[in-house]
């Protein structure tokens, strides 16, 4: 588990529906240092990067109510905000990466990751932030 | 009949009419047309005069009978004819039944005057006594007719041999006269039984003829008296009177005629010669073989021609031989054995064709019958037990009786029965020709027989009614059935009485066959049938039969072509249509295809958007190989529906013997024309291909879920790795791991089911189907055009899992949108978004239209509400459907609102 060493800590994200893989992604980030909110779907995590300072978001993309696309277009397009996503998805398809892509994600995984690698990616991406 | 005992036959002919001839039982009517013939003379057409005389070296010279003639008169004619140096003077006695002293001198004084004594057969003594032993004298005897008619004379005389001389006059004439020829016939025996033909070929008028009493007067001619030997005889016998003879002559015919033309006959070596008995049986052997031969050649209808031909030269081949070589044919035995081998040959030629057609006609009837009914179903009862049980059971019946119809007999008997027996029909009622039979002949349909009037079968039932069917097979009456059954079985089956008519058809099917089988067992043959006055089953009659199993079969065959689910059309071998069933034709028409103007090439690359050259080879390749070929088809105008067309060759089931030892061969080898055609079917595998696509969308969403999963037990798992983790948080990790395994395996299983279980079996079960594509896949189709609406389509990526029946989601999908469209204003939009909530997907419908009060709108649904449109019928339905899969609709409307809908849908992945 890489730790982070920055000045603040980082505010993270993880939207997923699957319970399981919030619980298991809090505790990991979470034992990291970072500061893990979460969001069973779109809709929930709209409403937590109005609440709370989020530095970087966990995205699912198969979710309920939202999904991965619709949160990132209204992310993007109505709220404007620039937090890197990682999106994950399932379907491992060059279409479906673009189509994250386009849609906003910064980067974009397919599912099932390695949480080490998921860990290098987060930790790249605050690396870049900082 | 075989042609050995053809042969038997016609050489039993022959020796018949040999024999006949032989006893001379044909001498009647050989005799009539010899004189016809000897008429029919060619010379007739030429001038008569043309030296017709000139063979003629004879002089006859008659006496008028009434004219006394004293031995002056005598003396007188006698030197008045020598003066003029005749060979030979010849006075029939019978002119002068005392002959006169003068006249003895004279006949003593000069060697070339003889005297004709005429002799009977039996007085030969008695009449040669009155004739002087000094006087040179010749015999006759007086000719014997054929039934009235001189034709022939005698060589020799019969009777008392020593008295007279043996040979006729006419030949002592020849003897003196020519020596040579008179030898040259005695050595060479043509006279057949002592008898010979006159020679009347050169018709009336052929001898020069005088009056006694020129001569007498001597107005003679130098000319006509010398070197002629001059017959002297009464010109009308007292005892003989004009002699019919084979001459058209309008004068008498006298004695002293008929010995001028016999002795002309005889001096002018001109006899009529008549052919053997032994030629006899020779010619008509030969005839025989001749005309067989002849026969063997072209079918029966030309042999009529044949006959007459031959009949007409042999008519002809007797004149000629008559007039141009003296001979005789034996005309009327060669005539009766042309006449009676025609009858023979056709009487043969006809059996023969038949026992062919009939052997072809059995031969189609056996393979129209392929049901492949033992002889042993014909030959036991035990199928008929079966075939009445099943028939009752099926119509509940009290009881039956299947009779059949005995040939030549106006009877009928049981083939079987059930609860009764023919004993149970009055004694009355068993004759066919009568009714209730004749009545149900004329009907053929099943006819209820009044049972309170007379009945049919004894009645232990009273309320029981009773029906007659006839059995008629190819026209023909084989038999009949009769039932018995109540009444209310009737009234609750209105479909009653045509099964019983169908039923009635394949029972006389059997019924036929059964009677062939026992006709064809106790086949027998009878002289009465060789001589054509008794035939078998006629062969007009087998054919009927044929035609109509043929028939029935073509019928069979024809309606499961036309039955069949896949749209077919059959070419021949050379690419034409030969048939197409109805499916197919609903196919072109719906496209616009002239299928029968296009040959089988042209279709396929029509259809498939192949080039022609490719089709080529494909058919080509599926003609050499004998293997289906597959291939889907790409149909422009048409993308809604997915289509296979298989290509196959029809295979002949007739094998071809190859009987060659120099073929090497492993394999059958097919050669192009055992192929009966090619055979196209157009497969429509739209639903199969949805139903695919719904797996296959199942699958994908399984799989991602599996990924999803995979991903929550390898988070989980490289947690317990992480050392930073207390053993309780572990502890935790595992638990929620295994519950994850437990979730996951659990998902698998019930995939695993859907995966296995065919989405067609129970319509109203749930399957995971994603109802989102479906949803595209109506709104993209061609069915909503009618108006000028715009669907708005929520073009999100959601993919989800519901459960549903895919054809009644899309059924009622399809319906839903049917009545938002109907509503709508024109130029308006219906909207379709998706919602997805954790347990459910929310599919939201409206239109901008007219709408209706909601209550009216709901009693409409319900079905509370008369004369609504089949829309809101088939919603409701579907509505009930819906619950099974834990589905809700909410579907309401307002006047000026439109009509809005909410579909909920139960998510498989939650």
């Amino acid at each position: 588990m890489k730790h982070i060493k920055t000045n603040k800590t980082i505010s993270m994200l993880i939207v997923d529906d699957d319970l399981f893989i919030v619980k298991f992604l809090k505790k990991y980030f979470t034992h990291a240092g970072y500061n893990v909110f979460t969001a069973e779907n779109g809709q929930q995590a709209l409403e937590q990067i109005q609440k709370v300072s989020i530095d970087i978001i966990i995205l699912d993309t198969m979710m309920p109510v939202m999904d991965g696309f619709q949160f990132l277009h209204q992310l993007r397009h109505t709220l404007h905000s620039m937090i890197p996503v990682i999106s994950l998805t399932a379907m491992e398809t060059q279409n479906s990466e673009a189509d994250l892509l386009n849609a906003g994600a910064s980067t974009v995984l397919f599912k099932p990751i390695n949480h080490e690698v998921l860990s290098d990616t987060v930790s790249n991406i605050v690396d870049f932030l900082n | 009949m075989d042609k050995i005992k053809l042969l038997t036959v016609i050489v039993m002919l022959v020796g018949i009419i040999s024999t006949i001839s032989y006893f001379k039982g044909l001498v009647l009517l050989n005799g009539h047309l010899y004189d016809i013939y000897v008429k029919l003379d060619p010379y007739t057409w030429k001038d008569k005069n043309d030296n017709k005389n000139s063979h003629a070296n004879i002089l006859l010279v008659k006496f008028d009978p009434q004219i006394e003639k004293t031995p002056e008169y005598w003396h007188q004619v006698i030197n008045n004819l020598l003066s003029y140096q005749p060979k030979l003077l010849i006075i029939n006695d019978l002119t002068t039944p005392h002959i006169p002293d003068i006249l003895q001198q004279q006949l003593l004084n000069n060697k070339n005057i003889f005297l004709l004594h005429y002799i009977t057969d039996n007085n030969a003594v008695e009449n040669t006594s009155s004739v002087s032993p000094l006087l040179p004298t010749w015999y006759a005897q007086y000719p014997q007719s054929e039934y009235g008619i001189y034709r022939r004379n005698k060589r020799f005389l019969s009777g008392n041999i020593n008295v007279y001389d043996d040979l006729s006059f006419e030949f002592r004439v020849l003897e003196k006269i020519n020596p040579l020829q008179f030898q040259y016939l005695m050595d060479n025996d043509i006279f057949d039984n002592n008898q010979y033909l006159i020679n009347y070929l050169p018709g009336s008028n052929y001898l020069p003829v005088i009056k006694a009493q020129r001569a007498f007067s001597n107005q003679l001619i130098f000319e006509l008296v010398q070197d002629k030997i001059v017959l002297l005889g009464n010109d009308i016998q007292v005892h003989v009177y004009t002699m019919d003879v084979p001459i058209s002559t309008k004068t008498t015919f006298s004695l002293l005629d008929f010995q001028g033309y016999s002795l002309a006959t005889v001096l002018n070596n001109s006899v009529i010669h008549e052919v053997s008995q032994t030629g006899i049986l020779l010619l008509l052997l030969i005839q025989c073989v001749w005309s067989l031969y002849i026969y063997q050649w072209g079918y029966r209808n030309i042999h009529f021609t044949v006959t007459f031909a031959i009949t007409l030269s042999i008519l002809l081949s007797a004149w000629i031989a008559l007039h141009f070589f003296l001979l005789w044919l034996p005309v009327v035995e060669m005539l009766l054995l042309q006449l009676l081998l025609y009858y023979v040959v056709f009487q043969y030629r006809l059996f023969t064709e038949e026992a062919i057609l009939q052997q072809a006609l059995l031969d189609v009837t056996a393979r129209t019958q392929e049901r492949v009914i033992p002889a042993s179903f014909y030959q036991s009862e035990e199928p008929w037990s079966q075939v009445i049980t099943l028939v009752n059971q099926t119509l509940n019946l009290n009881r039956l009786i299947f009779l059949e119809r005995i040939e030549g007999d106006h009877r009928l008997r049981e083939v079987k029965a059930l609860n009764c027996s023919i004993d149970d029909i009055y004694e009355m009622r068993r004759d066919y020709q009568r009714t209730p039979y004749s009545t149900a002949i004329e009907e053929n349909a099943p006819i209820q027989i009044n049972t309170k009037k007379r009945a049919y079968l004894t009645s232990t039932n009273e309320t029981e009614e009773q029906f007659l069917v006839a059995l008629i097979f190819a026209e023909e009456v084989l038999g009949f059935w009769a039932f018995g059954v109540e009444p209310e079985y009737i009234e609750n089956n209105p479909l009653f009485l045509t099964l019983v008519k169908d039923y009635a058809l394949q029972i006389s099917e059997l019924l036929y066959f059964r009677q062939r089988f026992q006709h064809i067992s106790t086949k027998t043959y009878s002289l009465l049938r060789y001589i054509g006055l008794k035939s078998e089953i006629s062969s007009q009659r087998l054919l009927k039969q044929s035609i109509e199993l043929l028939n029935k079969r073509l019928d069979s065959v024809e309606s499961i072509f036309h039955g069949m689910k896949t749209a077919a059309i059959l070419y021949d071998l050379f690419g034409r249509v030969v048939q197409m069933n109805h499916n197919m034709e609903a196919f072109t028409q719906q496209r616009h295809l002239s299928a029968y103007d296009m040959t089988a090439l042209d279709f396929i690359a029509t259809i498939t958007g192949i080039e022609l050259q490719n089709v080529r080879l494909i058919m080509q390749h599926i003609i050499t190989e004998q293997k289906l070929f597959n291939i889907p088809l790409n149909i422009k105008e048409d993308h809604q529906h997915f289509f296979i067309l298989s290509i196959k060759p029809l295979q002949s089931s007739i094998k071809t013997d190859l009987n060659m030892d120099n073929i090497n061969t492993k394999h059958e080898e097919i050669t192009p024309f055992q192929i009966l055609g090619i055979l196209l079917e157009i497969s429509d595998m739209t639903e199969i291909k949805q139903d695919l696509s719904i797996k296959e969308k199942m699958n994908e969403h399984f799989f991602f879920q599996i990924r999803n999963d995979m991903e929550s037990l390898l988070m989980g798992i490289g947690m317990l790795d992480e050392e930073l983790m207390s053993s309780e948080e572990k502890k935790e990790i595992i638990q929620m791991l295994l519950e994850k395994v437990h979730q996951s395996s659990n998902m698998i299983k019930t995939m695993h089911q859907y995966f296995y279980q065919d989405n067609k079996v129970l319509s109203i079960s749930k399957y995971p189907i994603e109802p989102t594509h479906i949803i595209y896949q109506i709104i993209h189709s061609d069915k909503f055009t009618q108006k000028d609406i715009t669907i708005d389509l929520d073009n999100s990526k959601l993919e989800t899992l519901v459960y549903a029946e895919p054809k009644i989601f899309q059924d009622t999908f399809t319906t839903i949108l049917n009545l938002l469209i109907k509503d709508a204003i024109e130029g308006s939009k219906i909207v379709i978004t998706y919602y997805e909530q954790k347990e459910f997907l929310e599919i939201y419908l409206y239109n901008t239209g007219f709408g209706m009060p909601n209550k009216q709108f709901q009693q409409a649904l319900s079905g509370e509400s008369e004369n609504v449109s089949q829309d809101f019928i088939q919603l409701k339905e579907r509505l009930q459907w819906m619950k099974n899969w834990e589905a809700e609709v909410d579907i309401r409307s307002d006047i000026g609102e439109g009509i809005d809908c909410k579909i909920r849908l139960k998510k498989v992945f939650m």
